[in-house]
């Protein structure tokens, strides 16, 4: 199973025309892609109309979180509905199932939220703001466990916007960490557990990080990866294949890669 | 009342680029010194680096804007991982 992945394309209608020419071939590489949320420039639907234009009729599932930015013109509804009529499958809370060589991928999908890192998050606690902050975050991570204990599958993939883990986060200011992630969303996944968990929101973030139950966590967002996607293969059909991957493979077991 | 110290100016310049709908950009860096903003960060298209300076010339009419927004073109689809 060979999953593609990206976040933070931020889309706007200058943007039509500048991200399709690099998904060329993208099905002889990935069996599906992921967007990790923030597709939107400021949230407004018609930027995921140019969006949904772009990526119509691509060969693989594309399968979407919001980001933050996607809430910003307070219309996610409409947002969403542009980018379903579009093809793109939009989760928020639910699961998506795919099978492919025998292989059954279930990636479980929630945009997430913010409030910070062991010994350094927000609690439910004090002004009724503060309170809704943490219960917002709370609440996305219990439907991400939910999602992930929905379906059985070979690879189970968590889908987020917000970061699960700091590591991730290296290169951001520590000062904006609370705004970036929470560690209630690596509880949740590690309370199901997963093979993989796909961020962005970080631009100035790492790649590779692990949550403390030993789950793979990769920041996606454009800038990290500096390209318009990046493949991730789980079993063996297609992923030893260097060609059809296009590059060299780097093998990753929690510890070790080379 | 003496005139508003240049941070504060500074960081309402970066509210309003994350805030602009012609921008939405949250990670800009915004350093304003004697009548002189600097803008810097990176963005995805030559639109949006301009829509930043005209945001900026808006809100700063009176100050000289020095544009170092980066424009950072995608790459290839490059290599893949295993995870295993």
């Amino acid at each position: 199973m060979r999953i593609a992945a990206v976040a933070d394309i931020h889309f706007g209608p200058e943007s039509a025309g500048t991200f399709r020419p690099h998904l060329e071939g993208i099905e002889d590489r990935a069996d599906v892609l992921l967007l990790a949320g923030d597709l939107t420039r400021v949230g407004e639907p018609a930027e995921a109309r140019v969006l949904a234009d772009e990526l119509a009729d691509l060969p693989v599932p594309v399968v979407a979180v919001l980001g933050n930015h996607d809430f910003h013109g307070e219309r996610p509804g409409e947002v969403i509905d542009a980018l379903v009529r579009g093809g793109i499958r939009v989760l928020e809370g639910e699961t998506f199932t795919f099978e492919k060589g025998g292989m059954r991928l279930a990636v479980a999908g929630v945009k997430g939220f913010g409030g910070g890192f062991m010994g350094a998050s927000g609690s439910e606690f004090g002004e009724p703001e503060m309170k809704a902050f943490i219960k917002h975050t709370r609440a996305r991570a219990e439907r991400l466990s939910e999602a992930l204990a929905a379906e059985e599958a070979d690879v189970k993939v968590a889908l987020l916007h917000y970061a699960p883990i700091p590591e991730t986060l290296q290169g951001e200011r520590l000062e904006i960490y609370p705004f970036l992630g929470s560690y209630l969303l690596a509880e949740a996944i590690d309370r199901v557990g997963a093979d993989l968990a796909l961020h962005g929101h970080a631009h100035a973030g790492s790649e590779r990080g692990v949550t403390p139950g030993g789950v793979q966590v990769r920041n996606v967002a454009l800038p990290v990866i500096g390209r318009p996607y990046k493949v991730y293969c789980f079993g063996t059909e297609g992923c030893d294949d260097e060609d059809a991957l296009s590059g060299r493979l780097v093998r990753a077991s929690g510890t070790a890669a080379g | 009342m003496s005139e508003q110290p240049d941070a504060y100016t500074a960081a309402h310049v970066q509210e309003a680029l994350a805030r602009d709908g012609r921008v939405g950009e949250l990670g800009i860096g915004v350093d304003i010194s004697d009548h002189l903003v600097t803008v810097q960060g990176i963005v995805s298209t030559e639109e949006r680096r301009a829509a930043i300076e005209q945001v900026v010339g808006e809100l700063l009419p009176d100050h000289e804007i020095r544009n170092r927004i980066v424009v950072e073109p995608i790459g290839d689809a490059g290599e893949a991982e295993v995870i295993s």
